[in-house]
């Protein structure tokens, strides 16, 4: 019965995916807006749920495979609170969308509790699963408008390189069976004692290293959960993907997708380096993918025309950034990378709730449209400029705090990762640029938009919640600090058990 | 046979998975028709499939086994979209070459 109580914010998301669902079947046409509120409430339900007893206790559950510990816990709330923001900015588009409202709010739930597993996993088996559900609800979003040849082609390459990557996760997952003969995560952290042929024992010098399928295991399995975070070299959907699709649900897929995979990345990373060898294997791996993708989103962003695509060339140059709190593989990487995803969650959606309102007035994501957005809507335009600031790391903003404590972090593992410390800071200067060129743009004197977007008033108190945070959350970041910080020291507590 | 070809060893069986996951990732990569890229990609799956029933004979286990009935589960809801996406793709352009599908680009 405690195995199932552990469970509950997971079970009360699949109830409110049939909940939705139903509700869709026997609500007459006009009253579907009750859908959008009925998504609205249950991601504040669940947010709820996590704070349970029994789940905020955390523990194990069903023979150690599932596992709720610090940093899942606060993974999941972060999933509630995008699922709640991005369902209220995306109610009006929805509401205008000619079919399947229904379906969209349905999906959204269903990649929500893939969401939620994905911070609870514990063995490969449920990780495969639980990120398939996320992933092909993602398919389905992406081409949700299923008469527009864009949106069509962002499904499309969504659809293909994600099982071209979860192919790789899968045969990596393979390898790592074969060398270690269980698919539980705690088999990568022992000291080799229980491994069959995982860890050969070095004749000469006596050390553990790692055998070659153990080794190509992993490497796969990080090349397939690059391609949720939007890592090199599985990164090419980005920009494409983000431009194409409906932009809520371009919201949600940089910021709920990417932080599904990074929970994984996170539990994997967390396992691995309470066994040095393994950590010792990736740690080049990570800094080398890690430095790539920064250069490879923050030069790609420079030329685009297009606020979407230069949005998604930027979440590939954020997620550089995690990256390399990543690679740094210590404790306080970890807690750094938890807290900068947490303040990407705030700053990124504001930015695409400004996104959604601009073009449904505009009908276009041409940057040349934000041309004096600020003297047509001033609060539109400063919520855009905030969230963009924040991105480039600008203080006061939260951005600045993680992005100098990420490279922090790196820089404290000395000579090694020495040269990505440099990486980091010269990619800070190139987003810097592009950023401000929107800025600028804002800000301008002739404003384009001669129509001023009406924003209601739910969307008003919630930009200006998230102007708010982002300055609060970057004058006195040692509020979330404390939170994500106790959140990963907490995340190997209960999750020891090698099985 | 076997005084001809020795014993088949787990090696042999991921060797093979090697090849058929091999093959199907050069069809992704190398072919133009979205239906055929579909089923390549299922070759690629399948290729780990046979890697995971290979190493669950060799370790003796089932864990292997019970996974490959996941993917066919996964892989099986991941062709169902697959198709409607491609069907949707056909409707607007007209056609399921991958070519069709380039206007998103920069």
């Amino acid at each position: 019965m405690r195995d199932v109580m552990l469970l509950l914010p997971e079970i009360g998301a699949v109830a409110a995916v049939l909940a939705v669902m139903l509700a869709d079947l026997w609500l007459p046409k006009e009253r579907k807006g009750t859908l959008s509120a009925l998504a609205i409430a249950a991601s504040v339900v669940l947010l709820a749920l996590t704070f349970v007893p029994p789940v905020a206790q955390g523990g194990h559950a069903f023979g150690g495979s599932f596992l709720v510990d610090g940093m899942a816990l606060l993974l999941k709330r972060a999933f509630c609170v995008t699922a709640f923001l991005v369902f209220l900015m995306s109610r009006e588009y929805v509401a205008e969308l000619p079919r399947g409202q229904g379906e969209f709010y349905t999906l959204g739930l269903a990649a929500l509790t893939g969401m939620f597993l994905c911070a609870s996993v514990n063995d490969f088996m449920s990780l495969f699963v639980s990120l398939e559900l996320v992933t092909v609800s993602f398919f389905v979003l992406a081409a949700f408008k299923r008469d527009s040849k864009l949106s069509v082609e962002a499904g499309l390459k969504l659809l293909v390189i994600g099982s071209i990557s979860a192919a790789l996760l899968l045969y990596g997952i393979a390898f790592v069976y074969g060398a270690t003969g269980t698919v539980m995560f705690g088999v990568l952290a022992s000291d080799g004692s229980t491994f069959e042929n995982g860890l050969r024992t070095q004749a000469a010098a006596g050390t553990l290293v790692l055998s070659p399928e153990l080794q190509l295991g992993l490497f796969l399995i990080f090349l397939g959960l690059g391609f949720k975070t939007s890592a090199v070299p599985l990164h090419v959907w980005v920009p494409d993907v983000y431009q194409g699709a409906p932009t809520p649900v371009t919201a949600y897929l940089s910021v709920g997708s990417k932080l599904a995979g990074f929970a994984l990345m996170f539990r994997l990373l967390e396992v691995v380096s309470r066994a040095a060898p393994v950590a010792a294997a990736l740690t080049p791996f990570l800094a080398l993918v890690a430095a790539l993708t920064l250069f490879y989103g923050n030069l790609g962003a420079i030329p685009q025309t297009n606020i979407k695509r230069l949005l998604g060339y930027s979440s590939i140059g954020q997620c550089g950034y995690v990256l390399l709190g990543i690679a740094a593989a210590s404790e306080l990487g970890l807690a750094w990378a938890l807290f900068y995803l947490c303040a990407y969650v705030v700053t990124n959606l504001t930015v695409f709730a400004v996104i959604i309102w601009v073009a449904r007035a505009t009908k276009s994501h041409d940057i040349d449209d934000y041309s004096g957005l600020a003297r047509t809507n001033p609060l539109l335009g400063t919520a855009l400029t905030v969230g963009l600031l924040s991105l480039a790391g600008v203080p006061p903003f939260i951005g600045l705090v993680g992005k100098f404590f990420l490279v922090g972090s790196a820089f404290q593992k000395g000579d090694t990762l020495r040269w990505l410390v440099y990486v980091g800071l010269a990619n800070v200067v190139i987003a810097l640029y592009y950023y401000l060129c929107v800025v600028k743009r804002i800000w301008m004197r002739d404003a384009r938009t001669a129509v001023a977007p009406a924003v209601p008033l739910r969307m008003k108190v919630a930009l200006a919640a998230g102007i708010v945070a982002l300055i609060v959350g970057g004058i006195a970041p040692q509020f979330l600090d404390r939170v994500t910080a106790s959140a990963a020291a907490g995340a190997g507590i209960v999750g020891t058990t090698a099985r | 046979m076997d005084r001809v070809f020795g014993e088949i060893t787990t090696s042999h069986y991921v060797v093979l998975s090697a090849l058929i996951f091999a093959v199907g990732l050069c069809g992704v990569v190398t072919r133009r028709n979205a239906v055929v890229i579909l089923m390549s990609l299922e070759l690629m799956l399948n290729g780990a499939n046979l890697a995971f029933v290979a190493f669950s004979r060799h370790h003796a286990n089932l864990q292997g086994q019970v996974f490959v009935f996941f993917v066919i589960a996964v892989a099986a809801a991941e062709a169902a979209v697959a198709l409607a996406i491609i069907i949707a793709l056909n409707r607007v352009k007209g056609g399921v070459s991958i070519d069709d599908a380039t206007e998103l680009r920069g």
